[in-house]
């Protein structure tokens, strides 16, 4: 892993345990879906944006979801899944169809 | 086709760096061997109970400032209910001091009757206080800082000191456990509602959310009645207090009413609560009402 996989690891510890004890009282993202959180939040932007050939939004998903498997009652590697499934989604999409600027 | 076009996406993307050709099969199902030995129950218990361990301290003070922020901000975004609830506090105030001096009689009643009976004035329940620390991402499941080394049990009623009702515990690691609110989805149990003791079934929906259904429609229920659990079906005992109703939903279609809760535990401003270990008398009744029986209901 590079440096900037370290940096975001860490960051998406920070973010699931918040999302998990702080951010527990208060609905975020009151519109959408309840899966929609932090961590998923966090690795949808990654994928968006993120250059094609880079692979930092799959290690994200990757360690996103185990984060979030620690606190969730479904099977562990549930959240790795989807979250590895949708980026592969969205990157897919991205080749495919879109064409907008990326800043990483 | 779209699926090749995923699979070579994929191969760009993740493999190429690390697998070279055929490997890439092999590492898919390593990662399902690791993934199915996870699962084992005992594996990922110690796993999480590890996790939640390195975690707890930082993880339990961000949890109470949370509940900090929400309780004193919480309110300015409800400030249409603070008026609702300002005028049903009222209310309830000038019974409370009409039933007060009756309880008053009731009590001094009761303490002559026990000392008559020569009845032990036992705590009901044998209380372990935990702090919260965590909540689960999609459900409503607390994590709580007490665990099988604190003698916890699934299965456990866990409560407010009001005697409130929180939830059940559902898993227990060895350091921490999980409460079940009564509020997740699809968690039900029986209540009696009101004064009348009209029977009730409380039901979760998510959300910190939970209401009365299958209320017989020719039973008077009212607004401010107090809910609390019968005992029946033994997942928790009698007399705990699970909230107050909030509107009463009846229409002339529906076989039954129901209404919706305002429960006696905020998740929101929580931090404490007690798990009812031990001995607790399923189906005792709280209230002493005099020249009735007090048998289990």
């Amino acid at each position: 892993m590079n440096k900037k996989e370290v940096i975001i690891v860490f960051v998406l510890g920070f973010l699931a345990l918040a999302q998990v004890s702080f951010f527990s009282h208060f609905r975020l993202f009151v519109f959408l879906p309840e899966y929609i959180n932090l961590v998923s939040a966090a690795v949808f932007i990654i994928a968006i944006f993120e250059k094609r050939r880079h692979r930092l939004a799959w290690v994200a998903a990757f360690w996103g979801g185990i984060f979030l498997n620690f606190y969730s009652q479904f099977f562990f590697g549930f959240w790795v899944i989807c979250l590895l499934a949708t980026v592969g989604i969205i990157k897919f999409l991205i080749k495919k169809y879109v064409s907008i600027p990326s800043f990483w | 086709m779209l699926w090749k076009k995923f699979e070579v996406l994929l191969y760009n993307q993740f493999m190429r760096k690390f697998y070279p050709g055929s490997l890439a099969v092999i590492a898919f199902a390593g990662a399902g061997a690791i993934m199915v030995a996870i699962n084992i129950p005992s594996v990922s218990a110690a796993l999480k109970n590890a996790a939640y361990l390195a975690v707890e301290p930082l993880q339990r003070s961000t949890w109470q400032a949370g509940a900090q922020l929400y309780a004193a901000v919480g309110p300015v975004f409800k400030s249409s209910e603070i008026g609702r609830e300002n005028e049903r506090l009222r209310e309830q105030i000038a019974k409370l001091i009409g039933e007060k001096v009756a309880i008053e009689d009731l009590k001094k009643e009761n303490e002559l009757l026990r000392q008559s009976l020569h009845l032990e004035l036992n705590a009901e329940f044998d209380l372990k206080l935990a702090n919260i620390v965590g909540k689960d991402v999609l459900s409503d499941i607390l994590l709580l800082d007490q665990g099988s080394r604190n003698m916890i049990e699934i299965g456990m009623p866990v409560i407010t000191s009001q005697r409130g009702l929180v939830g059940k515990i559902t898993k227990v690691y060895p350091n921490f456990s999980e409460v079940t609110l009564i509020s997740e989805k699809d968690f039900s149990f029986d209540v009696k509602v009101g004064d009348d003791k009209v029977d009730g079934l409380v039901k979760g929906k998510g959300g910190f959310v939970s209401f009365v259904d299958l209320v017989p429609k020719d039973m008077q229920i009212n607004q401010n009645d107090a809910v609390y659990t019968s005992g029946l079906g033994g997942i928790f005992p009698a007399g705990l207090v699970v909230g107050m109703i909030d509107r009463v939903n009846k229409n002339d279609v529906e076989t039954f009413q129901s209404a919706a809760i305002i429960p006696a535990f905020n998740a929101n401003t929580g931090r404490q609560v007690f798990i009812a270990s031990g001995k607790y008398p399923l189906g005792v009744n709280t209230v002493a009402v005099p020249g009735k029986s007090n048998k289990n209901e």
